[in-house]
């Protein structure tokens, strides 16, 4: 589904991926992993298309294409999804307002009417019981005066709403209790199938109890430096980040 | 301005002095009786206006109509037949012209000559949630110059609610220089909103004078989103105790138009509250100000004040000047302001973007967002839906292209 190869991006002149691989098949689900700073958050960056970061070498190829040309939105509308680590709040934007606009947009891209409102609400509340997410948030302005474990479920929502091929869930489980991590992860799951596929960003192992990966990445210092199967999680669970101070970016 | 010796308008008529005036006939200066057929120029407003409504129309600065009229707790008709009638004559005396700060030109101006105008009074006690919409149509074929007076006098404990609708067509200049008094009673509720779309060959300047009453609270909503060169001043003053003022102001500008808004809050007695909230973008080479003055004396102990401006800049040549002015006389009070000139935040973008909205979209969801902050301040569903429907379609118009 997705292949990305010796991708380097920078930011303001500081390079922050250093020739990044990876694969990503059809329904498969893969956990990256890795210490705070090593670029985790800045690959789900490049790969949505922030256009903050500037990608200098390497390629990602999403669906048999190159997308490193394309608009954030088109590769969101061909099935990219960014679960944010930090959700920004939009005051003035109401939800249902933003929800439309990005079910619309992706109806348009692929040569669709617009949705009516009778089925737009049916999908809005359809997807909220599917997250556990409170209705009360759906019909505020975007992730304003929300907490922090309310704008991942919210996240969660709209990932839920917009069923993309491929997720990136960037720390989703930071900022959510246990109780919380459950019935996001469920949520999750629910709209897990073998059609689409799962990127797993995160710090600790315990989101993987719930959400369970098919490989282990550990990105350090901007470069994928061990990859295996789900006991990675559990090992690095044990021995700590440590391990990896021997490593030379 | 030896004109306004000739012309009083403080009592609505011609007044002269006979001696001066002997050779010349100054009836020719009088007013002519004004009689437009409403039915046929005004049809296509009322089909987009909201219908709980109470409609009033005036047409290049006159009344439509020239009686009184009583509906819905309201009393409204033109200035000069209120003058005129035994009822409401003396309450036009009692405050025509004592309001307005008349050592400003522009408003000596307006007071310079005959006045028209509109006069709405509500009765105390009555509570209404029917809205009296005054929709001033200007209408240029020919030059024009409309001089408006209003005065509007909110009885004790009323709760009502005053939406001005501008709107103008023709391409010939047009100046509009109106001036508003307001009186709100004791305890009084009311709502004032002013929504400005006349034309880009406009010139205006809309002086509003409020006075306050104890304990009652004045919204003001004063959305420009027309004209060329604009000036509004909005001046309140809290002349009595446990009064709440709150102003709200959006300024759309585009093109070369230039929008300046100006308010006074003057808390002249102690526990007060105002709270204003101003907010503009400007895109092309357009200008945008925000001038808000407020003057706490020292008699005003115990004032809460709080004043905030947001502005967006969306093209490189367009300016924005805010400026707050505090004067805080008395040491028991609360105050704050605030003003912040940005850009569109590009971390709201690419959220959006990064749900399938393209950036043109996701910039016009977050102008509408911004803007209709201050259409969210009206509690009535159907004008607040109104006023976002009006802001959006301001939007879509030379805003972000
Ligand atoms: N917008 C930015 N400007 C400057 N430096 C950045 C920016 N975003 C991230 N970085 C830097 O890039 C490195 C990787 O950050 P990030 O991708 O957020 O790591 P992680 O998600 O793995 O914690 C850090 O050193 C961080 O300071
Ligand atoms: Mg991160």
């Amino acid at each position: 589904m997705i292949k990305i190869t010796d991708l380097y991006a920078e930011v303001d002149g500081k390079e922050i991926l250093k020739g990044v691989n990876l694969e990503i098949k059809t329904g498969e689900v893969h956990a990256i992993m890795g210490p705070n700073g090593s670029g985790k958050s800045t690959l789900a960056s490049v790969i949505a298309g922030n256009g903050r970061f500037k990608v200098t070498r390497g390629d990602i190829v999403f669906d048999g294409r190159s997308i490193l040309d394309l608009p954030p939105e088109d590769r969101a509308n061909l099935g990219i999804f960014l679960s944010f680590q930090y959700p920004v709040e939009i005051p003035g934007v109401s939800m249902p307002n933003f929800m439309k606009a990005a079910v619309n947009e992706r109806r348009k891209f692929h040569g669709l009417e617009p949705v009516n409102a009778h089925d737009f609400l049916k999908l809005m509340r359809e997807k909220a019981a599917l997250v556990g997410i409170d209705s009360s948030l759906i019909n505020r302005p975007v992730n304003e005066g929300f907490s922090g474990g309310e704008k991942k479920r919210n996240e969660i929502f709209q990932m839920a709403v917009l069923e993309p091929k491929l997720a990136i869930l960037d720390e989703t489980d930071s900022g959510l209790d246990i109780d919380a991590l459950k019935t996001v992860s469920e949520g999750v799951n629910k709209l897990k199938n073998k059609n689409n596929a799962l990127m797993v960003i995160t710090h600790y192992q315990r989101l993987l109890d719930y959400i369970v990966p098919d490989a282990v990445h550990i990105l350090y210092k901007g470069k994928i430096v061990e990859s295996a199967g789900r006991e990675l999680a559990l090992e690095l669970e044990e021995s700590g980040y440590d391990r990896l101070k021997n490593i030379e970016a | 301005m030896s004109y306004g010796t000739i012309i009083s308008a403080t009592d609505g008529n011609v007044s002269v002095n006979p001696e001066k005036y002997a050779h010349t006939p100054v009836e020719c200066f009088q007013d002519e009786k004004f009689g437009c057929d409403i039915s046929r120029t005004f049809k296509k407003y009322d089909k987009i206006l909201p219908v709980d409504a109470i409609k009033f129309y005036t047409y290049n600065g006159k009344c439509c109509d020239d009686s009184i009229r009583i509906e819905d707790g309201y009393v409204y008709g033109s200035l000069a037949a209120a003058l005129h009638s035994p009822e409401y004559g003396e309450t036009v005396k009692q405050y025509f012209g004592k309001i307005a700060d008349k050592n400003d030109r522009a408003i000596a101006a307006n007071f310079s000559l005959d006045c028209r105008g509109v006069f709405v009074a509500t009765m105390p006690y009555c509570k209404t949630d029917k809205k009296l919409m005054i929709i001033n149509f200007t209408e240029s074929e020919q030059p024009v110059i409309n001089l408006m007076h209003n005065l509007f006098v909110f009885g004790e404990e009323s709760c009502a609610c005053i939406v001005e609708y501008c709107v103008s067509s023709g391409q010939s200049p047009a100046i509009s220089n109106n001036v508003t008094e307001t009186v709100v009673g004791r305890n009084a509720k009311i709502n004032i909103v002013r929504l400005n779309e006349y034309g880009a060959n406009s010139k205006l300047i809309f002086s509003d004078f409020h006075k306050q009453c104890a304990c009652s609270v004045l919204n003001h909503v004063n959305i420009v989103a027309g004209g060329d060169t604009v000036r509004t001043n909005t001046e309140v003053c809290l002349a009595e105790k446990r009064c709440d003022c709150n102003l709200y102001g959006l300024s759309i500008a585009s093109g070369k138009q230039h929008i300046d808004n100006y308010t006074f809050i003057d808390h002249a007695v102690s526990d007060s509250s105002s709270n204003e909230l101003y907010k503009s973008m400007a895109d092309d080479s357009a200008t945008g100000i925000f001038n808000g003055r407020i003057l706490v004396r020292s008699e005003a102990q115990k004032t809460a004040a709080y004043q905030s401006s947001k502005n967006i800049l969306l093209n490189r040549n367009a300016k924005i000047y805010a400026k707050p002015q505090l004067e805080i006389y008395a040491d028991d009070v609360k105050c704050s302001h605030g003003a912040t000139i940005g850009q569109l935040n590009d971390d709201e973008l690419f959220y959006m973007q990064a749900r399938g909205i393209g950036k043109q979209t996701a910039r016009q969801l977050l102008l509408s967002g911004f803007a209709n902050e201050i259409a969210g301040k009206i509690s009535d569903v159907e004008l607040r839906e109104f006023l976002v429907s009006k802001i959006n379609e301001r939007l879509a118009v030379n805003i972000n292209t």
